[in-house]
């Protein structure tokens, strides 16, 4: 591979930053410690994998492993737990956001802190499939979990979309979300 | 085909398909559905969220802080040379002397993109950073110091062999994620180092002065030099006058 490991992951540092600060709810000092630890243990695959395979979704897949690793291993946090247990899965109703236009704006710092109230998995899975753009097929090998499991977690973007809104109001007492 | 085996089909929506059976139900399905409607509408909303939050860089220390732990991690096995004494010294009164030039109002912006290494900010950023550097040798013999950078580097660099110039060693440095070689060199007791940075496309260039550093007053008697040849990037940076770094960079990129 002709690029060193830190001429590749220079034009990434600033995306895996921003996942690893919605995967961490807006917290910076475990954001921060996420990307140098998923950077740190990718520099070792690096050197032993085919040229060609690195790229920023490999990256991504490398974030996201070691984010969901350091929640099974560690959090005692009610929020955080990886993998959500199936009754509590949120329903299907719709949240009371109703865009009416195309000048809907959702507030950007509202919605890094409302990943607090969803579990980790789905943390990650709305990560690599709403924001990301990853395809179903390609976030179930990170996610270790199968096509059902995945919309069992997407489900919880209803809830996300709800704290997101919920938080706008907070902030400034205007409802920006459209209404609840 | 129900909400959620249509949106499964069509994502992401963006994404270019061929237009196969399911494809064409799952749209068929979007077309006359409110509520995927309304999720369509939400998920872009959500995603222009994300993606005006993610405008921001990451903090520079966190930059900072992974390409040290990767200049670490890339340090195993090799043996580290602690610094002199003298050397910490000098390069702790130097950064002294940046950051004081920092907080004196010089913009020295270490947001720059790596299309602008000549403006100086980033060889600031470096220079600063030489403090808790590791990778490095301590020699003044020409060849032991050429072979150590192009070991490291992957490509031949050799010191300068300039009258009057004292090659006292070399150290690997990072810039914007491209390693490159700062050599050390002691002219009349004085440390002038010399910035080369590998770069794709680098086309070549005249010594100039950083316009990021100002005089060499201004400095507190440190002055700094760009220039490029075919695909380096370059810099001489120290404790000399402007006009004498602009004839060491001009008899340097000959």
């Amino acid at each position: 591979m002709n690029q060193t490991f830190e001429e590749f992951v220079g034009p990434h540092i600033d995306r895996l930053y921003h996942g690893a600060l919605f995967l961490n709810a807006g917290e910076e000092p475990p954001a921060e410690d996420l990307v140098l630890w998923t950077l740190t243990g990718a520099f070792h695959e690096f050197r032993r994998i085919d040229e060609g395979t690195a790229s920023e979704e490999w990256l991504e897949g490398k974030l996201v492993g070691a984010f969901l690793a350091r929640a099974a291993a560690g959090s005692t946090d009610d929020n955080s737990g990886v993998t959500p247990p199936a009754a509590e899965l949120p329903s299907h109703e719709p949240v009371g956001y109703e865009p009416s236009s195309g000048a809907v704006e959702i507030d950007s710092e509202a919605l890094f802190r409302a990943g607090a109230d969803i579990p980790a998995l789905a943390r990650a899975a709305i990560w690599l499939v709403v924001f990301r753009r990853w395809s179903y097929g390609e976030a179930f090998g990170v996610l270790n979990t199968d096509l059902d499991g995945l919309k069992d977690l997407l489900q919880y973007r209803q809830v996300l979309l709800a704290a997101v809104v919920q938080g706008s109001v907070d902030q400034d007492g205007t409802d920006r979300g459209g209404g609840r | 085909m129900d909400c959620s085996e249509a949106r499964h089909a069509l994502w992401p929506p963006e994404r270019p398909r061929l237009a196969e059976a399911e494809v064409l139900e799952a749209r068929q399905h979007v077309e006359g559905c409110p509520a995927c409607e309304s999720y369509l509408a939400q998920d872009r909303a959500l995603l222009d969220a994300y993606d005006r939050a993610s405008r921001e860089r990451a903090p520079q220390a966190l930059r900072e802080r992974v390409f040290d732990a990767l200049a670490r991690e890339r340090s195993r096995g090799l043996a580290p040379t602690p610094p002199t004494k003298g050397r910490r010294r000098w390069v702790l009164v130097a950064a002294a002397s940046v950051v004081g030039l920092l907080a004196g109002g010089f913009a020295v912006s270490l947001r720059n993109g790596p299309e602008d290494l000549n403006d100086g900010g980033l060889f600031a950023e470096d220079y600063l950073r030489r403090a808790v550097a590791e990778v490095r040798i301590v020699s003044s013999d020409i060849a032991e110091v050429s072979r150590f950078l192009t070991r490291e580097l992957g490509r031949p660099i050799r010191p300068l062999e300039i009258a009057g110039l004292r090659l006292i060693g070399a150290e690997i440095c990072l810039i914007e994620g491209r390693r490159g070689a700062m050599i050390q060199y002691l002219e009349n007791g004085r440390e002038i180092s010399h910035y080369l940075i590998p770069r794709e496309g680098t086309r070549p260039r005249d010594p100039e002065p950083a316009p990021a550093w100002g005089s060499s007053d201004g400095a507190g008697g440190l002055a700094l030099i760009t220039w490029a040849v075919h695909e380096i990037e370059q810099a001489l940076v120290g404790e000399a006058s402007q006009e004498h770094l602009m004839e060491l960079a001009r008899t340097a990129s000959l």
